[in-house]
């Protein structure tokens, strides 16, 4: 409770910067100038603060920031977007996020899989791997894969863009629990993921792909191509975007396996390992969702495939 | 008395019931295709001399197809119940399927061409109807309960 109610005097919107029992200057309603002291009105432009606390103050959510804010101020208190283009942003939205926002984020998906098809194609058929070691196929595939990457990157962005205003977001606000167990979590599913990678070779034959980094002058390719490229695009991708807009039509546990599917599903070249990178995109998801920041899915998700690729 | 449904409301949710009903009844004919390719496949391999090392991948290739026969049926019956989480699945599991058909051989993009433009057609419309379905039924809970 701020301690101005009890005077009668509430400010229009909680001020994250006012501690409780704080006399600290907080901003006026209309002018939007800091008050310094706790008077019944604004000493800048006479604005009564008393009226506020008798009348219900209406709020809307900002259609850039989805924070509430009052619904008599033109701009948002939180990050100054225009709420005059509520009207015009609340009818693309109902035309866009509740018909077509799920649909275009697939759209987005499948444009990615395009990407991934015909860099698999150029990998299939335009490099002769018969005789040679992984590190010499990975030194002919690199620009390959250098350009997929890039495109996949620019994808990633422009569909950030695109559908910004369809992503809802995460309230973030068990940061430090998700910092404090995202680690061991990830060394469960990390020894999850190894045991089964060896049962499937025994069981099956698979012979995974080794990428050079050990004793190999490659490793600065493959830590930009296989750590840090999934690590910034493919979290921009599916847990801005996907997560994003999901979590508007389904709830939250729903949102976060439902992104982790799709994300497991890009993975086209490695079918056999989607139950383990559904595991590991909820735990992103999650992390995601608890920080509300996408610092912490980055990082686990460099680490996850710097072990790999250690490994 | 309950007041009346206006009645264009009345035949929006009607269309949208249609949209519902063909995503789920296309999601069984998935399935059944699903299933056909399997035995083709199987018939395809049995004429085959497949060395014995190569078999766990061979039924590895079955699982995988049948699989995808099963999620499809499933996801089917699913659709009256959760439509948007059945339908986007849905949707994202045809276009991933056939994105690793592409990846193993070009040529397979083509073959169906029109069957999967349908196929993407219609759970397209019924991720939409779903989403305008559920959007009425909570408008409906919320004025319920006020």
């Amino acid at each position: 409770m701020d301690a101005n109610s009890d005077s009668g005097i509430i400010p229009p919107w909680p001020d994250p910067q006012r501690a409780e029992g704080d006399s600290a200057p907080f901003k006026c309603w209309r002018c939007f100038l800091y008050n310094k002291t706790t008077a019944s009105q604004c000493e800048y432009c006479d604005a009564p603060f008393e009226k506020i606390v008798e009348e219900t103050i209406e709020e809307i959510v900002c259609w850039r920031c989805l924070k509430n804010s009052q619904a008599s101020l033109t701009r948002c208190a939180y990050c100054d977007a225009n709420l005059a283009q509520d009207e015009h942003h609340r009818e693309r939205q109902a035309g866009s996020q509740w018909k077509h926002g799920i649909v275009a984020m697939i759209g987005h998906y499948s444009l990615a899989l395009l990407i991934l098809v015909i860099g698999g194609w150029s990998v299939s058929f335009g490099v002769h791997h018969a005789g040679k070691n992984d590190e010499a196929i990975f030194r002919e595939v690199l620009p390959i894969l250098v350009t997929t990457d890039v495109l996949f990157l620019g994808l990633a962005v422009v569909s950030f863009f695109h559908l910004r205003r369809e992503c809802a977001q995460p309230p973030g606000n068990s940061a430090l629990k998700a910092w404090v167990w995202a680690f061991p979590l990830l060394g469960v599913i990390l020894a999850i993921n190894l045991s089964y990678h060896w049962l499937l070779q025994q069981l099956f034959h698979v012979q995974s792909f080794n990428y050079p980094f050990w004793g190999s002058n490659l490793w600065p390719w493959t830590l930009a191509l296989m750590c840090v490229q999934p690590a910034v695009a493919e979290e921009l991708f599916f847990r801005q975007v996907v997560l994003g807009t999901l979590r508007n039509h389904m709830s939250f546990h729903g949102a976060v396996w439902l992104s982790a599917l799709i994300f497991a599903l890009a993975h086209l070249g490695g079918v056999l390992s989607i139950p383990t990178l559904m595991l590991a995109g909820a735990l992103f998801g999650y992390t995601r969702a608890a920080t509300g920041s996408l610092l912490l899915p980055m990082i686990l998700h460099f680490t996850h495939n710097l072990i790999v690729v250690m490994i | 008395m309950e007041s009346p449904k206006p009645k264009l409301g009345r035949l929006a949710q009607n269309a949208r019931q249609k949209h519902l009903k063909s995503a789920r009844n296309l999601l069984f004919l998935v399935a059944a295709l699903q299933v056909l390719d399997g035995i083709i496949l199987f018939f395809m391999f049995n004429n085959l001399r497949i060395p014995a090392e190569a078999m766990p991948m061979v039924y590895l290739s079955f699982g995988t197809v049948f699989g995808f026969a099963l999620a499809f049926f499933i996801l089917g019956l699913l659709v009256p119940k959760f439509p948007i989480p059945a339908t986007v699945i849905a949707l994202v599991l045809f276009i991933t399927l056939h994105a690793i058909y592409a990846m193993a051989d070009p040529t397979s993009l083509l073959s169906g061409w029109l069957l999967k433009i349908i196929v993407i057609v219609v759970l397209v419309k019924a991720i939409q109807a779903a989403v305008a379905y559920e959007k009425e039924r909570k408008l409906e809970a919320n004025s319920a309960s006020d």
